[in-house]
């Protein structure tokens, strides 16, 4: 399954990545590898099973000692 | 730096905001849960309540009629505090549209796809919205006209079906929860489907010039459609299904089943269904496309056709971390997502508009700047 993640994702860096580098539109070649970075993170932790912490429970916790949010 | 070159008209923009609000039809079970069979209260309130907010918008849009949101972020806070403000509200847009993709795949769940794995549905989803995103804003605002209309359609068509079920003394009595029940239930309807449309701001360069009097026209009249078919709708609801309306995760979709004339208008829940993904659908390509504006916004780059798909990768990515299960998504959404949200929608808007007309923004472009520019 992970290779698969890797082959998706490699599938996608030779549709979008290289002709960016092509056309040397350094800017965007920048956003492409962190958003590829972070996406391709959270795949292959996602397929190997990794508990990922949640951004919405750290929120949750953050409204709940600022002394906000509605009783469930 | 103008990011997608295509232009819309404004009515094409009002029937996005129209198509964008009527999406929340699915959330009627989130204030259906707090307020019960007076859930159509709140949405009166905030009729009147978001008037103000959308103003803003409005108002913010007209002051800035060549920038986008981040844009204006950097213009108002400096370059520096600006884009540490532009990198949250990416984090919230993909948020938003993570969220609307956890409520899509839940829904074919429920509904067409029961034995599938949840990733099918939702992938298929995603590439879909890619592909519309790839095509820029005039593809994706194409579509939502005529849409509206079908959206339209089918709930008057679902009405004049279901009103032989209807029971309109179950909408009263009223008031008769606790003060704090209706101000969350407003609190979540304005900042679910309402401050949402702060979102809208990111499109600000790709309309067409319109007068300060058009875009009036065109917000409220975009709004104004959203929220009477969000009331109907949940008038329908509650007038079919009464006390037990918050006892269902999908009330619209119950109450559809109750259809029955005759053998042949029976299980119309069907239609209700195709609706709401197809809202669904278009909520999550307006989501994914603003995302991908927003991040190529913020590296400064002009293609964002080629992140379209790795945005919309991190989006599919990114969404099972949120919630480890639709109850506690639904839970969330009641009690503390309103107020994650309300700095996005409300106070960093208003902020910006303050500290805008304090400094006296936009600065007129003397002819001499204008030169040096072209």
């Amino acid at each position: 399954m992970v290779w698969a993640v890797i082959g998706g994702f490699a599938l996608i860096a030779l549709m979008d990545f290289l002709p960016l580098i092509r056309r040397k539109k350094w800017r965007a070649v920048a956003a492409f590898v962190c958003t590829f970075c972070a996406a391709l993170t959270l795949e292959v932790l996602m397929v190997l099973n990794i508990e990922i912490p949640s951004v919405m429970s750290a929120w949750e916790s953050f409204i709940r000692w600022l002394g906000m949010g509605y009783a469930a | 730096m103008k990011i997608d070159k295509s232009q819309i008209s404004g009515k094409q923009f009002m029937f996005m905001v129209a198509f964008f609000l009527q999406s929340s039809a699915l959330l009627t079970s989130f204030l259906a849960g707090i307020t019960k069979n007076e859930a159509w209260i709140p949405v009166v309130i905030d009729i009147v309540l978001c008037i103000p907010l959308i103003f803003l918008y409005r108002t913010l849009m007209v002051m800035f009629p060549e920038k986008n949101f981040l844009q204006v972020l950097d213009e108002v806070y400096g370059p520096v505090v600006g884009k540490i403000i532009g990198i949250s509200y990416v984090w919230f847009f993909i948020t938003l549209a993570a969220v609307n993709l956890i409520d899509i795949g839940d829904f074919a769940k429920i509904t067409f796809t029961t034995e599938t794995p949840r990733m099918v549905p939702t992938l298929i989803c995603v590439l879909v919205t890619v592909w519309a995103v790839r095509h820029g804003i005039k593809v994706i605002s194409r579509y939502s006209k005529l849409f509206t209309i079908i959206e339209f359609i089918i709930v008057g068509v679902s009405i004049v079906l279901l009103f032989n079920q209807m029971d309109f003394t179950n909408l009263l009595p009223v008031f008769t929860q606790p003060a704090i029940k209706y101000v969350q239930s407003v609190h979540i309807i304005a900042t679910i489907p309402c401050g949402e449309l702060v979102i809208f701001l990111m499109v600000t360069p790709c309309m067409k010039k319109l007068t300060p009097r058009e875009s009036t026209k065109y917000w409220f009249g975009g709004v104004a459609m959203g929220m009477i078919v969000l009331l109907v709708v949940l008038l329908r609801d509650i007038a079919v299904l009464g006390k037990a309306l918050h006892l269902f995760t999908l009330p619209g979709l119950v109450a559809l089943r109750l259809v029955n004339l005759g053998e042949a208008l029976s299980r119309m829940e069907i239609i209700f269904a195709v609706a709401l993904a197809m809202l669904l659908f278009f909520k999550i390509t307006v989501l994914c496309y603003v995302s991908t504006i927003a991040v190529a916004q913020l590296f400064g780059t002009t293609q964002y056709k080629r992140l379209a798909v790795i945005v919309g990768i991190l989006i599919m990515a990114y969404a099972p971390t949120l919630y480890p299960s639709s109850v506690e998504h639904g839970i969330s959404a009641q009690t503390i997502v309103p107020f994650i949200w309300t700095p996005f929608q409300i106070l960093l808007p208003l902020l910006t508009y303050i500290l805008a007309k304090i400094r006296k923004l936009p600065k007129a472009i003397t002819p001499a700047v204008k030169k040096q520019e072209v």
